[in-house]
């Protein structure tokens, strides 16, 4: 317990986690607009905020929301998001030796949170110092507190929202930045250029939605096969 | 706001309530299920690769396909953003300078690709 004296207040490790991700929030403000533009056509306004905050996960929701537009069936809209949503399984595994000190009861709250930007964050404030519970839920929050306004600015001005600033781009910069952030030795950036040229040559032979999970399986377990082989 | 689906509202809101049950399972699961275990050094060393390789997977997917089309040319004006992206993430790690110069990097892209 001492350990736990020392270290800063959960109130702030959560604060540092929030400011470590606010601009990410920036970058994934313009999606969660598109979303509420989306949605706009294909549900309810209250459904939208009610799916913002309950699902909170972007390109599932992005996806139902556009299959609904298009006149799509209940069953098949869920089937795809979930299993868009399924690369969550490997997320959360990896996250979860670092966060596993917090209370069972909170485990729903730090799950709800799991997002790919404060996933991102909270791997490279862990693996440069050490897990902390309060820093992920910290960094979550962020994500989410500005996906709900934003999803109610989509739905209100999605029309009117400024074309030609580059806005579309704000997401692969995220990923960009946070890829560098991330990747610390030559077997992870090794595994990643992997997942990436899998991720591209599989899209014949594997949908849109499962090539990112897919290639990740698949490089990650050749990169420990062929380090194994070479010792 | 307009509600324009063949989807009646009731079904559109168990649709919702569905989807994040779907989304919370995956979430929560790993975590449940592993944090009363430690895992062997394979896994745990298999799980650091994850993170990485999830994250460069969907960039690829995002610079690279369009309208899901593959496009693999220079043309591409997210390929060509990506430069500037990446050079200044790699010698800053600054994430707000980095989406700033690659969205400054995307609009000026498409200005170039539309004058040729």
């Amino acid at each position: 317990m001492s350990k736990q004296e020392m270290s800063p207040s959960r109130y702030r490790r959560l604060w540092r986690g929030l400011k470590a991700t606010a601009p990410l929030a920036l970058g994934v403000a313009p999606f969660g607009v598109a979303f509420g533009a989306v949605a706009d056509g294909a549900m309810a306004g209250w459904q939208a905020m009610f799916m913002s905050s309950t699902v909170f996960s972007g390109t599932a929701q992005f996806v139902c929301a556009s299959m609904l537009a298009q006149g799509a069936t209940a069953v098949p809209i869920v089937l795809t998001g979930v299993l868009i949503n399924m690369r969550m399984l490997l997320m959360s595994a990896a996250i979860t030796p670092h966060v596993k000190d917090a209370r069972p009861a909170l485990y729903p709250l730090l799950a709800h949170l799991l997002t790919d930007e404060s996933f991102a964050v909270s791997m490279a404030e862990f693996e440069a110092r050490s897990g902390d519970p309060w820093f992920y839920v910290g960094s979550g929050l962020a994500i989410w507190g500005i996906w709900q306004p934003a999803t109610l600015i989509g739905l209100f001005f999605g029309a009117a929202i400024p074309q030609g600033v580059g806005l579309e781009f704000a997401l692969p910069a995220s990923l960009i930045v946070l890829l560098f952030l991330l990747l610390r030795d030559r077997l992870q950036v090794a595994t990643a250029m992997g997942a990436a040229l899998l991720c591209i040559a599989l899209r014949p032979l594997v949908s849109g939605t499962w090539s990112a999970t897919v290639a990740t399986l698949a490089a990650a377990t050749l990169a420990m096969v062929l380090k194994g082989a070479r010792r | 706001m307009s509600a324009a689906t063949s989807a009646g509202t009731h079904t559109v809101t168990w649709l919702i309530v569905a989807l994040a049950a779907g989304t919370l399972i995956w979430r929560l699961l790993p975590l449940a299920a592993l944090s009363r275990t430690s895992l062997p050094r394979w896994a745990e060393e298999w799980l650091r690769l994850v993170p990485g390789a999830i994250l460069a997977a969907s960039l690829a997917q995002s610079l690279l396909v369009q309208e899901e089309q593959l496009t693999l040319t220079w043309r591409n004006p997210y390929l060509l953003a990506a430069l500037p992206a990446f050079l200044v993430a790699w010698r800053t790690r600054n994430v707000l300078l980095t989406m700033a110069c690659g969205m400054a990097g995307f609009v000026a892209s498409n200005y170039f690709l539309r004058l040729l």
